[in-house]
Protein backbone atom coordinates (compact mmCIF):
# COMPACT_ATOMS: atom_id res chain seq x y z
CA UNK A 1 0.00 0.00 0.00
CA UNK A 2 2.93 2.24 1.17
CA UNK A 3 4.47 2.02 -2.55
CA UNK A 4 0.99 3.50 -4.06
CA UNK A 5 -0.37 5.87 -1.97
CA UNK A 6 1.71 8.79 -0.25
CA UNK A 7 1.63 12.37 0.26
CA UNK A 8 2.74 14.35 -2.76
CA UNK A 9 2.97 11.86 -5.58
CA UNK A 10 4.20 13.42 -8.45
CA UNK A 11 1.94 13.19 -11.51
CA UNK A 12 -1.50 14.14 -11.60
CA UNK A 13 -3.02 14.58 -8.18
CA UNK A 14 -4.31 11.20 -6.54
CA UNK A 15 -5.51 9.71 -3.26
CA UNK A 16 -3.17 9.26 -0.45
CA UNK A 17 -5.53 6.30 0.86
CA UNK A 18 -8.64 4.58 -0.07
CA UNK A 19 -11.46 3.86 3.01
CA UNK A 20 -10.18 1.22 5.12
CA UNK A 21 -6.66 2.66 4.70
CA UNK A 22 -4.88 3.82 7.25
CA UNK A 23 -2.72 6.94 7.52
CA UNK A 24 -0.37 8.78 10.14
CA UNK A 25 -0.92 11.96 10.18
CA UNK A 26 2.82 13.98 11.16
CA UNK A 27 2.15 17.33 12.98
CA UNK A 28 4.29 18.83 15.97
CA UNK A 29 6.60 16.03 16.12
CA UNK A 30 4.36 13.09 15.97
CA UNK A 31 1.56 11.27 14.54
CA UNK A 32 -2.25 11.33 14.47
CA UNK A 33 -3.52 7.77 13.33
CA UNK A 34 -7.09 7.37 11.06
CA UNK A 35 -8.64 5.22 8.98
CA UNK A 36 -9.99 6.32 6.54
CA UNK A 37 -14.10 6.09 6.16
CA UNK A 38 -15.05 7.81 2.79
CA UNK A 39 -13.15 9.29 0.03
CA UNK A 40 -14.60 12.84 -1.67
CA UNK A 41 -13.80 15.18 -4.31
CA UNK A 42 -12.63 18.95 -4.32
CA UNK A 43 -13.45 19.89 -8.13
CA UNK A 44 -11.60 22.92 -9.49
CA UNK A 45 -13.93 25.55 -9.72
CA UNK A 46 -14.61 28.96 -9.07
CA UNK A 47 -16.45 28.35 -5.44
CA UNK A 48 -12.20 26.76 -4.51
CA UNK A 49 -10.59 29.99 -6.29
CA UNK A 50 -9.67 32.89 -3.47
CA UNK A 51 -9.19 36.38 -4.27
CA UNK A 52 -7.40 38.10 -1.40
CA UNK A 53 -8.11 41.46 -3.60
CA UNK A 54 -5.76 44.55 -4.77
CA UNK A 55 -2.25 44.55 -3.51
CA UNK A 56 -0.01 47.62 -4.77
CA UNK A 57 3.48 47.48 -6.37
CA UNK A 58 5.95 46.02 -3.78
CA UNK A 59 2.89 45.03 -1.01
CA UNK A 60 2.12 42.28 1.01
CA UNK A 61 -1.30 41.48 1.72
CA UNK A 62 -2.62 40.20 5.05
CA UNK A 63 -2.85 37.01 5.85
CA UNK A 64 -6.19 35.50 4.84
CA UNK A 65 -7.82 32.67 6.24
CA UNK A 66 -9.74 30.03 3.80
CA UNK A 67 -12.62 30.09 6.19
CA UNK A 68 -14.69 27.92 3.13
CA UNK A 69 -12.59 25.28 3.79
CA UNK A 70 -13.42 24.30 6.96
CA UNK A 71 -14.34 21.07 7.70
CA UNK A 72 -16.80 19.06 9.91
CA UNK A 73 -14.86 18.06 13.15
CA UNK A 74 -17.29 15.52 14.31
CA UNK A 75 -17.10 12.93 11.76
CA UNK A 76 -12.88 14.16 11.32
CA UNK A 77 -12.18 15.38 7.93
CA UNK A 78 -9.31 15.85 5.88
CA UNK A 79 -8.37 17.14 3.30
CA UNK A 80 -5.76 16.89 0.53
CA UNK A 81 -5.26 20.05 -1.58
CA UNK A 82 -3.29 21.28 -4.83
CA UNK A 83 -2.57 24.96 -5.61
CA UNK A 84 -2.28 26.98 -8.50
CA UNK A 85 -1.57 31.24 -8.49
CA UNK A 86 -3.55 33.12 -11.26
CA UNK A 87 -2.00 36.18 -10.39
CA UNK A 88 1.12 37.87 -10.45
CA UNK A 89 1.92 37.46 -6.88
CA UNK A 90 3.55 34.75 -4.40
CA UNK A 91 1.70 32.59 -1.92
CA UNK A 92 2.35 32.12 1.47
CA UNK A 93 0.34 29.55 2.73
CA UNK A 94 0.66 28.54 6.60
CA UNK A 95 -1.75 25.88 8.82
CA UNK A 96 -3.60 28.39 10.65
CA UNK A 97 -1.82 31.33 10.99
CA UNK A 98 1.53 31.31 12.70
CA UNK A 99 2.54 27.50 11.31
CA UNK A 100 3.88 28.79 7.97
CA UNK A 101 4.09 25.46 5.29
CA UNK A 102 7.00 24.77 2.38
CA UNK A 103 9.98 25.88 4.64
CA UNK A 104 13.47 25.68 5.98
CA UNK A 105 14.62 27.14 9.36
CA UNK A 106 15.71 29.97 7.71
CA UNK A 107 13.50 30.72 4.22
CA UNK A 108 9.51 30.32 3.80
CA UNK A 109 9.34 29.27 0.00
CA UNK A 110 5.77 30.57 -1.75
CA UNK A 111 3.77 29.57 -4.43
CA UNK A 112 3.57 31.65 -7.69
CA UNK A 113 2.64 31.78 -11.77
CA UNK A 114 6.67 30.29 -12.19
CA UNK A 115 5.82 27.21 -10.00
CA UNK A 116 3.44 25.71 -12.46
CA UNK A 117 5.76 25.94 -15.56
CA UNK A 118 8.19 24.10 -13.18
CA UNK A 119 5.81 21.50 -11.52
CA UNK A 120 2.77 21.35 -14.01
CA UNK A 121 1.43 18.34 -11.91
CA UNK A 122 1.12 20.59 -8.94
CA UNK A 123 2.79 18.34 -6.59
CA UNK A 124 5.14 20.47 -4.68
CA UNK A 125 2.02 22.44 -3.45
CA UNK A 126 0.64 19.49 -2.16
CA UNK A 127 -0.52 20.33 1.83
CA UNK A 128 -2.98 18.43 3.90
CA UNK A 129 -5.36 19.86 5.95
CA UNK A 130 -6.86 18.37 8.96
CA UNK A 131 -10.55 19.92 10.50
CA UNK A 132 -10.05 22.92 12.60
CA UNK A 133 -6.52 23.56 10.32
CA UNK A 134 -7.61 25.51 7.80
CA UNK A 135 -4.97 27.52 5.79
CA UNK A 136 -4.55 30.76 5.56
CA UNK A 137 -2.85 32.28 2.82
CA UNK A 138 -0.90 35.24 2.03
CA UNK A 139 -0.12 37.52 -1.30
CA UNK A 140 3.47 39.10 -1.62
CA UNK A 141 3.24 41.61 -4.95
CA UNK A 142 7.15 41.09 -5.75
CA UNK A 143 6.31 43.33 -9.02
CA UNK A 144 6.72 47.13 -9.66
CA UNK A 145 2.90 47.61 -10.97
CA UNK A 146 -0.81 47.34 -8.66
CA UNK A 147 -3.02 44.38 -9.23
CA UNK A 148 -6.30 44.44 -8.71
CA UNK A 149 -6.55 40.63 -7.34
CA UNK A 150 -4.41 37.95 -5.99
CA UNK A 151 -6.36 34.50 -6.18
CA UNK A 152 -5.41 31.32 -5.66
CA UNK A 153 -6.93 27.72 -6.72
CA UNK A 154 -7.16 24.94 -5.07
CA UNK A 155 -8.34 21.33 -6.09
CA UNK A 156 -8.01 17.65 -4.15
CA UNK A 157 -9.76 15.11 -2.54
CA UNK A 158 -11.31 14.64 0.83
CA UNK A 159 -11.55 12.39 3.37
CA UNK A 160 -13.66 11.36 6.21
CA UNK A 161 -11.72 9.92 9.08
CA UNK A 162 -12.17 7.28 12.35
CA UNK A 163 -9.81 7.50 14.56
CA UNK A 164 -7.08 5.10 15.59
CA UNK A 165 -4.77 4.77 19.09
CA UNK A 166 -7.30 6.27 21.16
CA UNK A 167 -6.65 9.91 19.68
CA UNK A 168 -3.13 9.41 21.05
CA UNK A 169 -0.20 10.60 19.53
CA UNK A 170 2.80 8.18 18.53
CA UNK A 171 6.01 9.63 18.87
CA UNK A 172 8.02 7.59 17.61
CA UNK A 173 9.02 5.70 14.35
CA UNK A 174 8.95 2.23 15.91
CA UNK A 175 5.67 2.66 17.27
CA UNK A 176 4.61 3.76 14.35
CA UNK A 177 6.62 0.88 12.58
CA UNK A 178 4.04 -1.55 14.98
CA UNK A 179 0.90 -0.47 13.79
CA UNK A 180 1.56 -2.12 10.40
CA UNK A 181 0.91 -0.56 6.98
CA UNK A 182 0.03 3.37 6.74
CA UNK A 183 0.14 6.37 4.30
CA UNK A 184 2.49 8.90 6.13
CA UNK A 185 1.87 12.23 5.31
CA UNK A 186 2.72 16.06 6.87
CA UNK A 187 0.10 18.19 8.05
CA UNK A 188 3.37 21.17 9.59
CA UNK A 189 4.47 22.00 12.75
CA UNK A 190 7.58 20.89 12.17
CA UNK B 1 3.25 30.12 -22.38
CA UNK B 2 -0.06 30.10 -20.64
CA UNK B 3 0.45 28.20 -17.51
CA UNK B 4 -3.34 28.86 -15.98
CA UNK B 5 -6.88 27.33 -16.73
CA UNK B 6 -7.96 29.36 -20.12
CA UNK B 7 -11.08 29.49 -22.58
CA UNK B 8 -11.21 31.09 -25.44
CA UNK B 9 -14.40 33.83 -25.64
CA UNK B 10 -15.88 36.03 -28.03
CA UNK B 11 -17.40 38.83 -27.69
CA UNK B 12 -20.74 39.97 -29.07
CA UNK B 13 -20.72 42.26 -32.69
CA UNK B 14 -21.13 46.06 -30.89
CA UNK B 15 -21.68 48.79 -32.45
CA UNK B 16 -20.96 51.82 -31.30
CA UNK B 17 -23.86 54.25 -32.48
CA UNK B 18 -22.59 57.69 -30.45
CA UNK B 19 -19.01 59.32 -30.42
CA UNK B 20 -17.29 59.43 -26.67
CA UNK B 21 -20.03 57.10 -25.37
CA UNK B 22 -18.30 53.90 -23.49
CA UNK B 23 -20.06 51.11 -24.33
CA UNK B 24 -19.29 47.44 -23.20
CA UNK B 25 -17.16 45.30 -25.36
CA UNK B 26 -16.85 42.10 -23.62
CA UNK B 27 -18.68 40.93 -20.11
CA UNK B 28 -16.41 39.28 -18.02
CA UNK B 29 -17.58 36.31 -16.46
CA UNK B 30 -17.79 36.18 -12.49
CA UNK B 31 -13.77 35.57 -11.20
CA UNK B 32 -11.85 35.48 -14.40
CA UNK B 33 -9.59 38.12 -15.97
CA UNK B 34 -9.09 38.12 -19.77
CA UNK B 35 -6.99 38.94 -22.32
CA UNK B 36 -8.07 40.20 -25.86
CA UNK B 37 -6.41 37.91 -28.43
CA UNK B 38 -8.57 39.52 -31.65
CA UNK B 39 -9.57 42.27 -32.11
CA UNK B 40 -11.82 43.03 -35.32
CA UNK B 41 -13.71 46.12 -36.67
CA UNK B 42 -15.79 48.30 -39.27
CA UNK B 43 -15.78 51.73 -39.52
CA UNK B 44 -18.98 52.84 -41.02
CA UNK B 45 -18.27 56.84 -40.74
CA UNK B 46 -17.39 58.61 -44.05
CA UNK B 47 -14.48 60.14 -42.21
CA UNK B 48 -11.63 58.37 -40.28
CA UNK B 49 -12.10 57.49 -36.46
CA UNK B 50 -10.17 56.83 -33.36
CA UNK B 51 -11.24 53.24 -31.31
CA UNK B 52 -10.24 53.57 -27.72
CA UNK B 53 -10.14 49.82 -26.02
CA UNK B 54 -10.31 50.49 -21.86
CA UNK B 55 -12.27 49.11 -18.53
CA UNK B 56 -15.40 51.41 -16.90
CA UNK B 57 -18.31 52.97 -18.68
CA UNK B 58 -18.97 55.79 -16.04
CA UNK B 59 -15.26 56.38 -15.93
CA UNK B 60 -13.78 55.55 -18.99
CA UNK B 61 -10.11 54.58 -18.56
CA UNK B 62 -8.03 53.35 -21.47
CA UNK B 63 -5.98 50.20 -21.95
CA UNK B 64 -4.42 49.78 -25.25
CA UNK B 65 -3.20 52.54 -27.24
CA UNK B 66 -5.92 54.48 -29.76
CA UNK B 67 -6.55 52.66 -32.48
CA UNK B 68 -6.89 54.45 -36.12
CA UNK B 69 -10.18 52.95 -38.02
CA UNK B 70 -9.95 54.41 -41.41
CA UNK B 71 -13.14 55.27 -43.16
CA UNK B 72 -15.34 52.39 -44.75
CA UNK B 73 -12.45 49.70 -43.87
CA UNK B 74 -12.26 46.77 -42.05
CA UNK B 75 -9.43 45.88 -40.19
CA UNK B 76 -8.17 43.80 -37.12
CA UNK B 77 -5.54 43.21 -34.73
CA UNK B 78 -4.44 39.40 -33.85
CA UNK B 79 -2.57 38.35 -30.72
CA UNK B 80 1.28 38.69 -32.33
CA UNK B 81 0.33 42.05 -32.84
CA UNK B 82 -1.52 42.79 -29.28
CA UNK B 83 0.35 43.08 -25.86
CA UNK B 84 -0.80 40.63 -23.19
CA UNK B 85 -3.01 43.05 -21.11
CA UNK B 86 -5.25 41.38 -18.93
CA UNK B 87 -8.09 43.08 -17.92
CA UNK B 88 -9.72 42.42 -14.08
CA UNK B 89 -13.07 44.05 -15.73
CA UNK B 90 -15.79 44.00 -18.36
CA UNK B 91 -13.37 45.45 -21.36
CA UNK B 92 -15.39 48.73 -22.70
CA UNK B 93 -14.76 50.98 -25.66
CA UNK B 94 -15.40 54.54 -27.09
CA UNK B 95 -14.68 55.97 -30.19
CA UNK B 96 -14.18 59.75 -31.77
CA UNK B 97 -17.25 59.44 -34.07
CA UNK B 98 -20.44 56.85 -35.19
CA UNK B 99 -23.85 57.49 -35.74
CA UNK B 100 -26.73 55.10 -35.86
CA UNK B 101 -26.82 52.18 -38.36
CA UNK B 102 -24.74 51.71 -40.84
CA UNK B 103 -22.69 54.53 -40.10
CA UNK B 104 -21.52 52.84 -36.80
CA UNK B 105 -18.34 51.29 -35.60
CA UNK B 106 -18.72 47.62 -35.67
CA UNK B 107 -16.29 45.78 -33.10
CA UNK B 108 -16.02 42.30 -32.09
CA UNK B 109 -13.29 40.70 -29.69
CA UNK B 110 -11.20 37.10 -29.28
CA UNK B 111 -10.82 36.91 -25.89
CA UNK B 112 -8.79 34.30 -23.47
CA UNK B 113 -10.45 34.01 -20.20
CA UNK B 114 -8.28 32.85 -17.28
CA UNK B 115 -10.51 31.01 -14.95
CA UNK B 116 -11.18 32.20 -11.60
Amino acid sequence: MAADFYFAKPGPITPIGLPGHRIALYVNDGWLLYQIRFVDKLSPSHPIVFDLGAVTAGAVSVVTALTNLELYEEIPELVQLRSYVLDDVEMQISRGVADILLKTKLITTRISRATRQIDPCGHITEIMVLKGDEPNVQAINLTNYDLSQARIAFYGFKYRLQSLNQGKVVSTMEQLERMGPLTIVSLGGD
Amino acid sequence: MEERPTIIKCSNLINNTAALTPVTLYQLSTGRTAKIKKIMWYNGQPTNVILEIGTGIAAFTRSLPRILCISGIHDSLESDELPEVEFPADITMQVSAAGAGDLGVEVLVEVEEVLG
